[in-house]
C-alpha cells in the first residue's frame, strides 16, 4: 500500500463526512466515525503496517481528520440543543389544556346579536323588578285581564312591582324613550310563578326584537323570522306561520318548524302536530304604540321573540332546561 | 276546548279528514293540541283556545270558524221564539244589587219539570266532551253551554228559602264570614268581594262560578228557575283565583261575553227543557241595563296592506269578513264616501274585535297567513345605540374565558335570610319557601357550584357570572345592579392559589380594562380589598375571587380601547434588580410596592419571587424576595443610576419596616 493510495483513502472518508454531517445523526455520526469500531480507528489500526515515514505523515493528516470530525459534531451537537435525546415520544398521553368557556345561552344570544347586528338592530337591556304598566298594562294586559291567566306572576310588592314575566317590558320601556325609526333586539331572564319541569323554567330566557317605522308590515316580520330562524336552526329547516293571539300585538303571527322527529307526520314531541312552535310575534298594537306616544297612523312595526333555552338545548344537545341555570353544566 | 267532531256537523257539514279540519283550525289561530282521539266511535279534537276568544269555547263557534273557511253558512240549533213566552224586566223572580258586577241576568221559571234520563245524543255528545251526564236538565244546561260557550245554572224552587216581599234569587256581594256549600260539598267563606246569587236567606251559587248543594236539581225536582248570566269578569276572575274553584262556568265568565250572547243561550235551552223535559215556561225576567248597539269599526281596506303587506282587493276583503259573520253597511246611496272605507258591524260573538288591526287580522287569517310574501325591510337602519354596559359584559366575559373561567347562569332566587340585617328583597308568593329572595351577590349563588365542579374532576377551576343583585333601598323602594363576579376553587392551599391564580387574574382583568394606574386604590374591608377608581368603587377582590362593577367601570372606560392592548415597537432597556427583605409576618405586602411607586422612577414591575420563613429570623419575621425590573424605552439606565434607585428604594422601605436582610 503506498502513500498516496492511503492518503486517498482519508480524503474519500473526509468528503463522505462532510456529506454524512448533514444527513445523519449525532449518535450516527458518533458511531460511524469515533465509534470503537468506527472508520478512525479502522484507519488508525491500519498504519500501523506501513513505514514510520509513511506513518508519520498519514498518522498526522489522520489526527486533523480525527480533531475535524469531533468539532464538526460537537458543534452541531450545540447547536441541536443539548444532550441527545435517546428517543423522543410523541405518543405520550395527556390531559387536554382546559380552557375557559361561555355559558350554552350567552354563545346563542351572542350569534344572535350579530345576526341582528348586520341587518341594523342595536341591542338593548331593561330592568327584571319591573312595574305592573311595563310588563303587563302597556302591553295591552290590564289588571283582571283575561290574558293574565297565560302568565303567573312572582310578586315584590303585589300589584305594582314583580319580577318581569317577559322581556317585552325592555320593549314597554324603549318605546316610551324614542320615536322611530326603532330597531333593537334584546335579551334576558324571565320569571313565572310556575314548577319548572325539564322543557319548561320557572326562570328562562327570552330573546326579542322589536322594529317601528313607516311601512313596516307583516311580510318585513315574516322575512325576518325566515332568515333568521333559518340562522339558528339550520338553511333547510322548514317554516309555516299561523295566526296566533298574543295581546301586545294585532295582528299576532306564530310561526312552527316541521317537526324533525317525524317530519310532518305528527309525534310524541310535536303533540301530534307534525310542527312545532317555537316563536311569538305581531304588529305592535296600536294601543301599545300610543301610549308611547309613538303615531300608530304613521308609523306601524312588529316585534318578535322566541325562547333561548330551547335553542341552547337542541343546539348542546341538553335534555333538561334545569341544568341551563342550576350550575349542572359541566364544561369539559 | 275538546271538540267532538260530530256535534260540530249538527251545524255545518265537515268536507275534510279528522286531521285536515286539525290543519284548518290551527291555520285559523286555534291550534291543535295533542293527537285526535276516538271516544264512542266519535273523533275528538282538542284546540287551543287563548283568551281572546271565549266564543271558541263552545261547538258553534267552531262550526262558525269552519264555515267561514268554506265560505259557508251555520245551521243554528232551534229556539223558542220570543212572542211564545212573556219576556220582562226584574219583579218577583229577580232582583240585582250588585248593578256595577251583572251586565245581564236573565231568568226563566219552568214548571211541571219531568226529571229524566237524557236522550243518547245529549249523553254522547257531553261524553265525548268529558262531561258526565246528570239528568236530562242539567245535562241541557252543559249541552247549550257546549253549544255556545255561555254557562247556564239551574235551581230547584222548592228548594229555595222565600220570604214575603223578597224576590226568588237576588245577586248580591257576599256578606264577610258568609259560609257557602257547592254542590260538591266544599265549604267556601265568603267576603264582600265575593258576587254571589242567593235566596231570602243565603247564599245558592257563587255567580258566574258554581252552584251550591242546597238548590241543586234532583229527581224530584218539579220547578226551576233557568238562569245565563253576563257579569263583569274581573269579579268572577278574582273570586274564582281567590278561592281556587276553577269550573266550566268559571273559566267562560272570566273571559270577555257579550250580553246580548246570553238570550240565544237562554232560549235555546227553553227550547231543549220544553221538549225533553216536558216544562211549561211561566216566565222570563230580564236584567239588562246599559244595552249597546252592536260594534261598529270604520274600517280603512288600506290598512290591510299597510299591516299586513299584502294587497287585498275591496271585495276579497268584503267576502272575507261577511264569511265571518261581520256585516258591511252598504254605504251606496251616500255620496262622496270614500269607498275604501268600509262600515264593519261585529257580531254579537266577537267581542275581541274592537279596531281597525282587529279586522286586519280577521282578513289575514281567513285568507291564510301563507299569501302573505316574505319581504326586506327597505329603510336605512336607525343609528345603533347598543347600551355601553352590554358592550363592557361582552369585552369582560371575553376576557375573563381567556384567562381560562367558565361561564355560569345561576338561579337569583335564594333563600331570604330574616336574620340578616342586609337590605335583601323578599317575594311575597315564592315559588316555595326556600325560594323567597333575592340574592345580594352573585358570590352566593355561585360559590356552590364550586363542589359540583370537583365532583366532576374539574379541580381548580374559575367561575364566573354576569348577572344581576337585588336590593331593597328603603321601604317599597327597590333596585337592581348588574355585576360581574368571579369565584375559584382549590385543592391544595388558598392562599397559594390566591397568589398564582385569583390576584394575578384580577391584574389582568384591571390592567385590560385600563384602570391599573395612580388612580387605582384599595382599602382593606376585613375579609376583602374595596378597589376605588378616583374615589369610585370598581371592584372587590377576595380570597378566591372578585366582583367587578360593571355599571360604575362603563362610566369610567373607554369602551372602544378594551381589552386595552399596549404594544412596544421597539425593545426598551431592561434591568432586573432584586432585593432580599426581613419583615415582619403581620405585614401588609401590597406595601412594598405602594412604596416602589411613590418614587416615581422607571420601576415597571414589582413582584415577589420568594417568601419563606427562617428558624434564624424568629416565628414572627418571614424572608422575602422582591424583584424590580427598570425599564426605559430611551435606553438611559445605566449600573449609576440604577443602584442610586435602588438605594434609595432601600432607605424607603428600611423607614416603613421593611429591613435589608443581612446575607
Amino acid at each position: 500500500m503506498n502513500k498516496k493510495s492511503e492518503k486517498l483513502a482519508i480524503d474519500n472518508h473526509k468528503n463522505q463526512f462532510s456529506k454524512d454531517l448533514d444527513i445523519l445523526d449525532i449518535d450516527s455520526l458518533y458511531i460511524k466515525y469515533l465509534g470503537k469500531k468506527g472508520i478512525i480507528n479502522s484507519l488508525f489500526s491500519k498504519i500501523k503496517n506501513l513505514s514510520n515515514e509513511l506513518k508519520k505523515d498519514i498518522a498526522k493528516d489522520l489526527n486533523n481528520f480525527k480533531s475535524t470530525v469531533e468539532s464538526e459534531i460537537k458543534n452541531k451537537k450545540a447547536s441541536s440543543g443539548n444532550a441527545p435525546k435517546e428517543h423522543f415520544d410523541l405518543t405520550y398521553p395527556v390531559k387536554a389544556t382546559s380552557v375557559g368557556n361561555l355559558h350554552p345561552i350567552t354563545i346563542v344570544t351572542r350569534e344572535l346579536y350579530q345576526f341582528f347586528h348586520y341587518y341594523g338592530f342595536s341591542v338593548q337591556g331593561g330592568p327584571e323588578i319591573e312595574d305592573d304598566f311595563h310588563n303587563f298594562e302597556m302591553l295591552g294586559v290590564p289588571k283582571d285581564h283575561p290574558a293574565r291567566e297565560l302568565q303567573d306572576t312572582l310578586y315584590i310588592m303585589e300589584p305594582e312591582v314583580l319580577l318581569r314575566t317577559q322581556t317585552s317590558s325592555i320593549e314597554s320601556r324603549v318605546l316610551k324613550n324614542t320615536q322611530p325609526p326603532i330597531r333593537f333586539v334584546t335579551g334576558g331572564k324571565a320569571f313565572r310563578n310556575e314548577t319548572g319541569s325539564k322543557s319548561n323554567g320557572a326562570i328562562f330566557h327570552q330573546f326579542q326584537g322589536v322594529c317601528i317605522d313607516e311601512n313596516i308590515t307583516m311580510a318585513n316580520l315574516k322575512w325576518i323570522f325566515s332568515k333568521s330562524l333559518k340562522f339558528i336552526l339550520g338553511e333547510d329547516t322548514k317554516i309555516r306561520f299561523r295566526a296566533k293571539y298574543y295581546p301586545e300585538v294585532e295582528p299576532g303571527l306564530s310561526p312552527d318548524i316541521e317537526c324533525t322527529f317525524c317530519k310532518g307526520d305528527g309525534c310524541e314531541i310535536c303533540k301530534y302536530r307534525g310542527w312545532i312552535e317555537i316563536a311569538g310575534g305581531g304588529m305592535i298594537h296600536p294601543n301599545t304604540l300610543e301610549k308611547a306616544n309613538i303615531d300608530s297612523d304613521k308609523y306601524s312595526g312588529f316585534a318578535f321573540g322566541w325562547g333561548l333555552d330551547r335553542i341552547a338545548m337542541q343546539r348542546f344537545k341538553i335534555r333538561d332546561i334545569r341544568l341551563l341555570i342550576n350550575g349542572n353544566l359541566i364544561y369539559k | 276546548m275538546k271538540i267532538p267532531l260530530s256535534f260540530v256537523e249538527k251545524y255545518i257539514r265537515i268536507e275534510h279528514t279528522p286531521k285536515e279540519f286539525g290543519d284548518i283550525m290551527t291555520g285559523l289561530e286555534f291550534m291543535q293540541d295533542g293527537p285526535i282521539k276516538e271516544v264512542d266511535g266519535d273523533k275528538v279534537i282538542d284546540l287551543e283556545i287563548r283568551q281572546n276568544r271565549p266564543d271558541m269555547l263552545s261547538v258553534i263557534g267552531v262550526a262558525r270558524e269552519y264555515a267561514a273557511y268554506l265560505g259557508k253558512r251555520l245551521k243554528y240549533p232551534e229556539q223558542i221564539i220570543e212572542s211564545e213566552v212573556p219576556w220582562e224586566t226584574p219583579k218577583g223572580i229577580l232582583s240585582v244589587q250588585s248593578k256595577e258586577n251583572v251586565k245581564r241576568f236573565c231568568s226563566v221559571q219552568i214548571k211541571d219539570i219531568k226529571i229524566k234520563k237524557s236522550p243518547d245524543y245529549i249523553i254522547k255528545a257531553l261524553s265525548a266532551y268529558g262531561m258526565a251526564s246528570k239528568n236530562n236538565l242539567i245535562d241541557i244546561t252543559n249541552y247549550v253551554m257546549l253549544e255556545y260557550g255561555i254557562p247556564l245554572h239551574a235551581f230547584d224552587v222548592n228548594k229555595l228559602k222565600k220570604a214575603q216581599g223578597h224576590s226568588l234569587l237576588t245577586i248580591r256581594q257576599a256578606k264577610d264570614g258568609e259560609i257557602f256549600e257547592t254542590w260538591q260539598k266544599t265549604k267556601i267563606n265568603l267576603d264582600t268581594n265575593d258576587l254571589i246569587v242567593a235566596d231570602s236567606e243565603k247564599p245558592v251559587a257563587i255567580a258566574g262560578i258554581i252552584g251550591g248543594a242546597n238548590s241543586d236539581i234532583d229527581q224530584s225536582t218539579k220547578e226551576i228557575i233557568l238562569e245565563a248570566a253576563v257579569y263583569n269578569h274581573a269579579s268572577i276572575r278574582r273570586t274564582a283565583i281567590k278561592h281556587n274553584i276553577r269550573t266550566e262556568a268559571s273559566l267562560r265568565h272570566e273571559k270577555f261575553l257579550n250580553p246580548e250572547m246570553v238570550e240565544v243561550a237562554i232560549k235555546r235551552a227553553t227550547y231543549l227543557i220544553k221538549e225533553l223535559c216536558s216544562g211549561e215556561v211561566s216566565k222570563i225576567e230580564d236584567y239588562y241595563e246599559g244595552k249597546t248597539p252592536p260594534k261598529s269599526i270604520e274600517f280603512n281596506i288600506f290598512e290591510i296592506e299597510r299591516l299586513g303587506g299584502i294587497h287585498i282587493e275591496r271585495s276579497e276583503a268584503v267576502n272575507l269578513l261577511e264569511n265571518l259573520e261581520f256585516k258591511i253597511r252598504d254605504q251606496k246611496e251616500a255620496i262622496g264616501v270614500n269607498k275604501d272605507i268600509l262600515t264593519v258591524i261585529v257580531p254579537n260573538h266577537r267581542t275581541d274585535v274592537n279596531i281597525q288591526a282587529d279586522l286586519v287580522e280577521e282578513v289575514l287569517r281567513l285568507k291564510g297567513y301563507e299569501h302573505i310574501p316574505l319581504i326586506g325591510i327597505s329603510s336605512s337602519p336607525p343609528d345603533l345605540s347598543t347600551t355601553k354596559d352590554l358592550i363592557l359584559e361582552e369585552k369582560i366575559r371575553d376576557i375573563l374565558v381567556n384567562l381560562g373561567l367558565y361561564e355560569h347562569i345561576t338561579n337569583p332566587l335564594v333563600k331570604f335570610d330574616s336574620e340578616s340585617s342586609s337590605n335583601q328583597i323578599q317575594l311575597e308568593n315564592p315559588l316555595n319557601a326556600d325560594l323567597d329572595g333575592l340574592r345580594t351577590t352573585i358570590r352566593e349563588t355561585l360559590v356552590p357550584i364550586l363542589s359540583r365542579n370537583s365532583k366532576a374532576g374539574n379541580n381548580n377551576v374559575g367561575l364566573f357570572e354576569v348577572g344581576k343583585v337585588y336590593f331593597t333601598k328603603k321601604k317599597g323602594s327597590f333596585t337592581e345592579e348588574r355585576r360581574i363576579e368571579t369565584v375559584y376553587s382549590n385543592d391544595t392551599n388558598l392562599e397559594n392559589n390566591f397568589r398564582k391564580k385569583v390576584k394575578p387574574d384580577f391584574m389582568t382583568v384591571i390592567t385590560k380594562l385600563g384602570l391599573n394606574d395612580e388612580s387605582l386604590k384599595y382599602s382593606s374591608k376585613g375579609e376583602h380589598l374595596e378597589y376605588t377608581y378616583n374615589k369610585k368603587h370598581v371592584s372587590n377582590l377576595f380570597q378566591n375571587g372578585y366582583e367587578l362593577f360593571t355599571e360604575t367601570i362603563k362610566d369610567i372606560v373607554e369602551i372602544q380601547n378594551i381589552p386595552l392592548t399596549s404594544i412596544e415597537s421597539s425593545l426598551s432597556q431592561r434591568i432586573v434588580e432584586e432585593l432580599s427583605l426581613v419583615v415582619s409576618k403581620s405585614k401588609a405586602l401590597g406595601e412594598i410596592s405602594e412604596i416602589i411607586k411613590s418614587t416615581k422612577e422607571s420601576i415597571s414591575e414589582v413582584e415577589i419571587t420568594d417568601l419563606y420563613e427562617d428558624v434564624k429570623l424568629g416565628a414572627e419575621k418571614i424572608s422575602i424576595t422582591v424583584k424590580m425590573i427598570f425599564e426605559d424605552s430611551e435606553n438611559k439606565l445605566t449600573k449609576e443610576s440604577v443602584s442610586k434607585i435602588k438605594e434609595n428604594v432601600i432607605k424607603l422601605l428600611n423607614k416603613k419596616g421593611f429591613k435589608l436582610r443581612e446575607s
